[in-house]
């Protein structure tokens, strides 16, 4: 077991959320790891409807990303269950510039938000009959006499198996694709309801071969439902899907989850002994996705060096933690322009493979953006953007600037990691023209305490987790 | 950004060394030998533009009639009743025909801004593109088409390999114009801007309390900390190298005109900005300004991922050809007017091309072979590759019949470099190049 110190729970608050509130790690520290990881986890699905207007109106996406954006930053207890949300958002990623309907994206934001956390197998059986889903790959147009590969290939591709497996070995073939292709007909969207559903008349009810030539060889008239609902284990193309294994004989979903969600959690490229050891209770337990975030967060690798600084933060995780550890408030109408503008566009992600995670995130362009984003953020005096009160989260008796950089340090979390080198520009930037005579004085705070807040923002190592 | 490893050099770089011999530049062919009617220029220049989502080659250059053995023309209106393009359509956009099968081809109708240059002997060609052992997925087959290795893993990209070989890592010589950087740019240790638009060059200030010199006096003294390897160390390092890079070149692009007439400048949509970004910064360096000595460029138009409502004169393929020949035709013209057609090559690709039968939805499933364009006055304009013969399909799938490395393989040898430089650049050298450059 790690020491449970003020460390490793912002650690564990930026990655199983959106980073912490001021001054808010202690109390999570007194409650213990076991018991501040089982809070996260064990929230229950929510029917949060969200403003869901049943139109096209990109005024009304507007309401959509707003209200997403105010609850990310805003949830303290469902703050894994928003992470998640984002997560499956990226994953099952599915682009509102396709879709072009807000509604439909409202309902799969909260398909994700009622079985992020669930079993697996319900998300994956849900996705597939997604009416957002059903338009962006084509499932509404792939029916047994005419086929479309689109969703067929993917949700074997980026959803459940990926193309290769741990060692290399590619996990299914073009005639794979064309047969998963006929097990996925049979679906459409109801336009007054913007709801999708299964048509069985449309469905390819013949036999099937999935997985031949190796140990996964399946032949079966598979399919995801029929007019009673989502088809029992044993037609149940879902279980052919989860029961594919690695040429070692591990079970290929289970790893390719467990590798994806360590590498959004934690850091890329984890062995393949610590992928089985997380994804050891999702398999035992039935494929629940709490099992497998529960077995992460108890490890102490996630509690590694190598966790807390090998990641960049995605868009929303940097804003929404500068926000929190601010104590910034907003009415949140501007923030979704703001992610649009730092690369990450709520509800339109750049493709199916969803967003590029990882030293991507910091491209010239992008970098630019964050430094815009920092500095919109420590001059914030306007709700309707942003605003943020430096005297909130400092202390204006200090009386050197040495002083008020190590504090404003401290309050984001980078003390310990900030070079020397850097530390010593942001109190050069504080004693320039000259040393303040006092930190209390409304100028100096509005100009150089606000200033060097903008520029911690902007140091690497606030972009890091 | 570049992925630090360990420095390789692929080859020796260029003016030290030559002016030690008293040779003109190392890489012009000249010097080896070759016998060419257009020698590249020393400081050449590449535009890559990436149309995303496998584009259709089949309805980029289409069959207007069969030849002998290759009932083209049949099997195409046979695969394709309702995204098949009528012969009538096509006899304004005709090209050269197949220079193996000896059919008569066309570009799509709505190419024809390009079929303009087609005509003036500026525009090649390439039919029959792909790699081998086609995947059909859109991730893997960009990963191969940016590193150049169909097998094996993807450290680097062919022109970040390239970029390491030719110049040191404080060389800026490459910039992306989109929101992340292409993996056709990753490499060892240089370094490349990627930047959705040149007005992104601004650092913004506190508008009620203005102390900007001081904040990016701070930033840059910091950040020369963060880069610093005896300060800082992995993720931390790559960031911070990179954003110091980024407030060294600030000033300089922030400079770049962009207010000029150019052939762009009505011209809707991402695509035509993208191309006025680039347009300008070349101007730049044409009219004497305080140089950058940006020379390669990545841009991606999306949207060829036509599972539906593809299309034949109309649709979304027809759309996507107007913006893109449109787009590449005033580029071009904005090349010429600033007296550097001649230098520059512009080059598309996509991951791969479509199925030959049309699908339930208007469309086309993923495929294997496409079509390639490349564009500029050192072109030798004209049809290269040939057609796959629609009755000798892979799955339903063209066949490849130029492998994606010979393309890259020519303009690594003709236009970057020398004959015989791809080959420590390209997995599976050497390649066969061929000639649409000299």
């Amino acid at each position: 077991m790690v020491d449970w110190n003020t460390e490793n729970v912002l650690h564990l608050l930026s990655r199983a959320g959106f980073g912490a509130k001021y001054k808010e790690a202690a109390s999570w520290v007194r409650r213990g790891q076991a018991l501040t990881v089982e809070f996260l986890v064990s929230q229950k699905g929510m029917n949060a409807k969200g403003p869901g207007t049943p139109d096209a109106d990109p005024a009304s996406l507007l309401k959509l990303q707003t209200w997403w954006a105010k609850r990310m930053a805003t949830q303290n207890a469902r703050r894994l269950q928003e992470k998640m949300v984002l997560f499956w958002h990226d994953h099952f990623a599915t682009q509102y510039s396709v879709v072009k309907n807000v509604r439909q994206m409202s309902y799969q934001n909260r398909t994700f938000r009622l079985h992020g956390l669930g079993s697996f197998k319900t998300l994956v059986q849900e996705v597939t009959r997604d009416a957002a889903m059903l338009d962006f790959l084509d499932g509404k147009l792939n029916t047994k006499n005419n086929r479309n590969e689109n969703y067929g290939r993917e949700v074997m591709e980026l959803f459940v198996l990926g193309v290769f497996d741990l060692d290399g070995n590619e996990n299914y073939t073009q005639l794979d694709v064309e047969n998963m292709a006929r097990c996925c007909t049979g679906f459409q969207i109801d336009l007054a309801t913007d709801l999708g559903y299964f048509n069985a008349t449309r469905f390819d009810s013949s036999a099937k071969t999935l997985f031949l030539a190796t140990p996964n060889e399946a032949i079966g008239n598979f399919g995801f439902e029929d007019a009673n609902g989502p088809l029992p284990p044993a037609t149940n193309v879902i279980d052919v899907l989860f029961a594919h294994r690695d040429s070692d004989g591990e079970l290929t979903m289970a790893r390719y989850l467990a590798k994806k969600l360590w590498e959004y959690f934690a850091y890329p490229g984890p062995s393949k002994a610590l992928i089985d050891e997380i994804a050891a209770p999702f398999i035992s337990g039935g494929f629940v996705i709490r099992d497998l975030l529960r077995a992460m967060f108890l490890h102490d690798e996630f509690y590694s060096e190598q966790a807390k600084t090998s990641s960049v933060k995605n868009p929303v995780e940097y804003a929404l933690s500068a926000m929190r550890a601010t104590k910034a408030s907003s009415n949140y109408s501007q923030v979704p322009a703001m992610l649009e503008t730092m690369g990450m566009d709520l509800f339109d992600p750049p493709s199916v493979n969803g967003w590029s995670n990882g030293l991507s995130w910091l491209s010239t362009g992008q970098f630019l953006n964050r430094f815009e984003f920092a500095q919109a953020l420590a001059a914030g005096r306007d709700i309707k953007v942003l605003k943020m009160k430096p005297t909130q989260i400092f202390d204006d008796d200090a009386t050197s600037a040495d002083q008020v950089v190590d504090e404003l340090l401290g309050v984001f979390g980078v003390a310990s990691r900030v070079p020397p080198g850097a530390r010593q520009a942001l109190i050069d930037y504080l004693n320039d023209p000259a040393p303040p005579v006092s930190f209390s004085d409304p100028a100096v705070i509005e100009k150089k305490v606000r200033g060097v807040i903008a520029l911690i923002l902007q140091l690497p190592e606030f972009h890091i987790h | 950004m570049s992925i630090r490893i360990s420095r390789r050099r692929f080859l020796t770089s260029g003016a030290a060394t030559a002016a030690a011999l008293g040779m003109p530049h190392p890489f012009q062919r000249a010097i080896l030998g070759a016998q060419t009617a257009f020698a590249a220029p020393a400081d050449a220049i590449l535009v890559l533009v990436q149309l995303e989502g496998g584009n259709d080659g089949l309805n980029t250059v289409a069959p207007i009639d069969n030849a002998p053995g290759f009932a083209q023309r049949t099997l195409y209106d046979n695969a394709r009743p309702s995204i098949g393009i009528p012969v009538a359509d096509l006899l304004d956009t005709e090209i050269g025909a197949d220079p193996v099968k000896g059919n008569r081809l066309a570009l799509h109708p709505s190419l024809a801004p390009l079929h303009d240059l087609y005509t003036g002997g500026n525009l090649a060609v390439v039919n029959g593109v792909a790699y081998p052992n086609q995947n059909l997925s859109h991730f893997r087959s960009e990963d191969i088409w940016m590193s150049a290795n169909p097998t094996g893993a993807f450290a680097n990209g062919w022109l970040g390999r390239y970029l390491d070989s030719a110049f040191t890592p404080s060389d800026l010589k490459a910039v992306d114009f989109d929101k992340t950087l292409s993996p056709a740019f990753f490499s060892v240790d240089s370094n490349v801007l990627a930047v959705n638009a040149l007005s992104e060059f601004v650092l913004v200030d506190d508008p009620l309390q203005p102390d900007l010199a001081a904040k990016k006096a701070a930033l840059q003294a910091a950040y020369a900390a963060e880069a610093d390897p005896l300060e800082t160390s992995g993720t931390q390092n790559a960031v911070g190298s990179s954003g110091s890079v980024l407030l060294g070149a600030l000033d300089d692009y922030a400079a770049v005109d962009t207010t000029w007439p150019s052939n762009l400048n009505n011209k809707p949509g991402r695509l035509a900005r993208r191309f006025k970004d680039i347009s300008s910064i070349l101007r730049n360096d044409a009219l004497g300004g305080n140089p950058l000595g940006a020379r390669f460029f990545h841009i991606r138009q999306g949207g060829y991922d036509t599972h539906s409502n593809q299309g034949a004169l109309a649709g979304r393929q027809a759309d996507l050809f107007t913006e893109l020949a449109t787009d590449l035709k005033a580029f071009y013209d904005d090349t010429v007017d600033l007296g550097i057609s001649n230098k520059v090559l512009v080059l598309t690709f996509s991951e791969f091309g479509r199925r030959v039968a049309q699908n339930g939805g208007n469309g086309t499933d993923h495929g294997e072979a496409s079509v390639l364009f490349a564009m500029g006055d050192a072109v030798v304009g004209g049809v290269y590759g040939t057609m796959p013969a629609l009755n000798d399909l892979n799955k339903g799938n063209l066949k490849v019949q130029v492998d994606f490395r010979q393309v890259y393989a020519t303009v690594i040898d003709k236009w970057l470099a020398s004959p015989g430089a791809h080959v420590p650049l390209l997995p599976g050298a050497p390649f066969t190049t061929l000639p649409f450059l000299t």
